[in-house]
């Protein structure tokens, strides 16, 4: 197979199945939850057993207004989803790399900010943790 | 998207004085000339927002002549402020040169994606 290179608008993350308006930064990252074990027979040398996967994304963008409807959320609608609490506040997102394989799980959101400087667009960040597994979508 | 702050700077200076982008195609006083740079920004959707660095010069025989032009230039760009299009101000210049007076602003305006 031919190696295939994307440039990074192509990398999509969508929450609820809607894509988030005015995105200029994706980013996915994929921590593996340790425990560590020793004894005296390892000769002081840690071995280490991954248990699990801690899956976090951060997303950053222009905040816009009026996005298009039933394809985009727009700032309202992200601000909304952030001050969920409980059930409610599980979305499912879905994360793809160009023509790669598109991964999807539950997530809650950790954090919302906004920036406004006075002379420039106001931005936000978003960020986001895997609640569960998080895993290849099938027929991608 | 593209870029017409150019265009959106004709159609207001025009008026007041003629425009000509980096030389003057006349010796008849006053006139403006003006030098652009632009840039664009995109998120991933696209391009969203054009970003234009633009120095004006109005040269004029008299001081008052070039204050006045360069007041109602100020006032046209202050005037184009919308969802499509902004302005900042960022510095000016006032010289004279052999007897002629130049007076310089820097602006940056930005257009947007409607």
């Amino acid at each position: 197979m031919e190696e295939e290179r994307i440039l990074g608008y192509n990398c999509r993350l969508k929450i609820q199945n809607k894509l988030l308006a005015g995105t200029t930064q994706d980013d996915l990252n994929i921590s593996a939850v340790t425990k560590d074990s020793i004894t005296k027979d390892d000769a002081g040398n840690k071995k280490s057993a991954i248990v699990g996967h801690e899956v976090t994304f951060s997303v950053s963008g222009i905040v816009t207004l009026g996005a298009t409807a039933g394809t985009h959320l727009s700032r309202d609608e992200i601000i909304a989803l952030s001050l969920l609490t409980g059930d409610d506040a599980i979305v499912g997102v879905e994360y793809v790399a160009g023509n790669g394989a598109a991964y999807e799980g539950d997530a809650v959101i950790t954090s919302y900010s906004e920036g406004s400087g006075s002379e420039e667009e106001a931005t936000y960040g978003l960020n986001l943790k895997i609640s569960g597994s998080f895993t290849l979508k099938t027929g991608t | 998207m593209t870029n017409t702050i150019g265009q959106k700077l004709k159609e207001i200076i025009d008026p007041i004085t003629t425009l000509y982008l980096s030389e003057a195609q006349t010796d008849n006083l006053p006139f403006c000339v003006y030098d652009p740079e632009y840039r664009e920004e995109r998120t991933k959707e696209g391009i969203y927002k054009v970003v234009g660095y633009i120095t004006l010069f109005v040269v004029a025989m008299t001081f008052e002549q070039a204050e006045s032009l360069m007041t109602a230039i100020k006032t046209a760009i202050n005037g184009i402020e919308s969802p499509q299009y902004n302005s900042t101000f960022i510095m000016e210049d006032k010289k004279s040169y052999e007897g002629v007076w130049i007076l310089k602003a820097e602006y940056n305006i930005n257009q947007y994606k409607i």
